[in-house]
């Protein structure tokens, strides 16, 4: 193995790793950025990045979205650790203030983005095992479904109603107040 | 595929649009287990899928359970309550969930998530609420146990308890945790068979002289047993007022001062909810009597002893659960810029995340210590300052005499009382 354990700690923080994304285009990134994703961690671990990772499901436009998310919220884990808080585990409440609300203002402009690119982007997070790009996403999609009726789920998901007017009727009636 | 004409009107298109489109299983395994439950509950009328997943799917009840858990700002569950012995006790139940957040203000807003007619011939008396995952314990005069999950509006009056002899004061607390064993939430109380009093004229303080009591379980979720099973008896007379401490692995109870002794002396018995058996421990050093200005409580899932150090400050011991039990210190918090009585009553406490822990002192103000800086501030008021939602958005108040703002800390969840849809299970429940 080339990169870590080397001892020579600026090698391996500088390590970098080639990414192909689905229409061959290659983006250099660090080792630090590019672990965010659980996927690529692995294959880093078991040496088989070498030549570049091909990532056949992932175009390059996402890609290039998913990488801009993997460098800010990597230095913001090389910033949580060593801090630690009173009464969780919950690490991301400490930090510092200011950082914390940088990252959140990122967060919000990263999301400002159409339907289909948020499902690409969802798509790619579950692909490379992106846990926090996964929260995000998913509560961007959440936050927009909360307070639809079903007629709008269905619409907004293509989903096929095969409740029976019968059965349909009858939730209805057991969450009334959901719908009120 | 046909699927028979509805009468509803809606607008399919004819052809669906093109991809890319969330795929099903993320929708249902991402994107719903971060809905809340009123959501869900009318989600349930998107397709049979979505129903199951909703009424019975295991893995969404666990991770929305999970994301609950770790939401920041965590949320906490006011129930107004009338004090034991409390002639008009109000006819409703009603259950308003709090979130502080940094803005949070005098007249902050508890919104309404549950408001509803106590059971026929069961009665409120004053008894704390204890919480576990999103269900609400309370127990009701007659020895009976109340179980609601405020969110799904699941609300469940457990067959009648063994009779409690010490029937002249509030009903015995009911713990209520989850069995990691057993995977099933698990209700607990202890009562008295017999139960002779001193009662010293001068001071008015009871002592117990003769008693006899007992532990009994019931294991909500049906598929392991349907009725309340008694477990060995508690080594000591468990006092009534205090309340249970319930965390992951135990329940603790303190035991009442027994004998007719001058001195008071109590200790802690735990409960644990893999062996179902008891064990006696101490409290921390130098203190040795829960009730007065000291009270037992839970941090951060550990059991907590609040203990005056001065006469404006308290300290906040946790104990380690796991390993060997040693008590440590945790913080020191002093209320001295808002007087000398808080938390003689009572003091909770009812969240903690981060740096901040927020108290509820006395039934009735709540507080937030910040760790780091060492400060404290009152953050509300909940009798003079809350503004709690009433039904159809009107509000409403609670106030007066002998009422009890009692604050649990709260998960909002699809945990099911009846049903145990949190666990796969072979067994089917009917």
């Amino acid at each position: 193995m080339a990169s870590a354990g080397s001892g020579d700690e600026k090698a391996a923080a500088a390590a970098m790793i080639t990414l192909i994304s689905s229409d061959n285009e290659k983006f250099e990134v660090t080792e630090a950025t590019a672990t965010l994703s659980q996927t690529i961690r692995h294959m880093i671990e078991d040496g088989c990045t070498d030549g570049g990772v091909p990532l056949p499901n992932v175009t390059s436009k996402i890609l290039a979205r998913v990488i801009e998310y993997c460098k800010k919220h990597a230095t913001a884990a090389a910033g949580e650790e060593g801090s630690s808080s009173s009464f969780s585990d919950a690490a991301f409440l400490e930090v510092d203030r200011a950082f914390l609300e940088e990252l959140e203002e990122f967060d919000d402009a990263f999301l400002e983005v159409d339907r289909a690119t948020l499902f690409d982007l969802i798509l790619a997070a579950n692909y490379l095992d992106i846990k926090g790009l996964l929260n995000l996403t998913c509560q961007k999609v959440a936050d927009s479904v909360k307070g639809k009726t079903p007629e709008q789920i269905r619409e907004m998901y293509n989903i096929v109603n095969d409740l029976t007017p019968e059965e349909e009727a009858e939730i209805r009636r057991e969450t009334q107040w959901a719908f009120e | 595929m046909t699927t028979p004409e509805r009468p509803e009107k809606r607008c399919r298109r004819a052809a669906p649009p093109p991809p890319p489109d969330i795929p099903d299983d993320l929708l249902l395994s991402d994107v719903l287990p971060r809905l809340p439950v009123k959501s869900l509950a009318r989600f349930k009328c998107v397709c049979r899928s979505w129903r199951a997943a909703v009424e019975r799917d295991p893995a969404l009840v666990r991770r929305h359970l999970a994301l609950s858990r770790a939401a920041v700002p965590p949320s906490m569950l006011v129930v107004p309550c009338k004090e034991f012995y409390c002639d008009d006790v109000p006819k409703e139940m009603s259950f308003h969930r709090l979130i502080l957040g940094n803005n949070t203000a005098p007249g902050a807003a508890a919104e309404l998530v549950f408001r509803n007619a106590w059971p026929d011939g069961v009665r409120q008396d004053g008894a704390v609420p204890t919480h576990c995952d999103g269900l609400v314990a309370i127990a009701a005069s007659g020895d009976r146990v109340l179980v609601c999950n405020p969110a799904t509006r699941e609300l469940v009056v457990l067959p009648p308890a063994s009779r409690d002899a010490l029937d002249d004061c509030s009903p015995p607390p009911v713990a209520l945790g989850y069995d990691p064993r057993r995977n099933r939430y698990v209700v607990a109380r202890c009562f008295y068979r017999k139960c002779y009093v001193h009662e010293d004229v001068a001071s008015g303080e009871v002592w117990l002289v003769h008693y006899d009591i007992g532990h009994e379980t019931f294991t909500l979720g049906g598929g392991v047993s349907s009725g309340w099973e008694l477990t060995a008896d508690p080594p000591h007379a468990v006092a009534r007022e205090t309340r249970p401490v319930c965390t992951a692995e135990a329940f603790y109870w303190c035991t009442a001062a027994a004998g007719v002794v001058r001195q008071p002396s109590n200790k802690l018995l735990r409960f644990g909810l893999r062996d179902r058996a008891f064990e006696v421990l101490p409290f921390p050093p130098g203190a040795d009597f829960v009730g007065g200005a000291d009270h037992l409580t839970e941090l951060a899932g550990m059991p907590c002893y609040v203990r005056p150090a001065t006469d404006t400050a308290f300290e906040f011991w946790v104990a380690n659960e796991d390993g060997k039990w040693e008590w440590s210190l945790r913080c020191r918090v002093d209320f001295v810029d808002y007087g000398e009585s808080v938390g003689v009553e009572a003091m909770v406490v009812v969240a903690a995340a981060g740096d901040e822990m927020v108290v509820a002192a006395d039934h009735r103000e709540l507080y937030v210590y910040d760790v780091r800086r060492g400060s404290v501030r009152r953050v509300v008021d909940m009798e003079e300052e809350l503004e709690y939602e009433g039904p159809d958005w009107s509000t409403c108040e609670y106030r007066g005499d002998l009422l009890l703002h009692h604050v649990v800390p709260y998960v909002e969840s699809l945990v099911s009382i009846g049903r145990c849809n949190y666990t796969r299970t072979k067994t089917t429940n009917k």
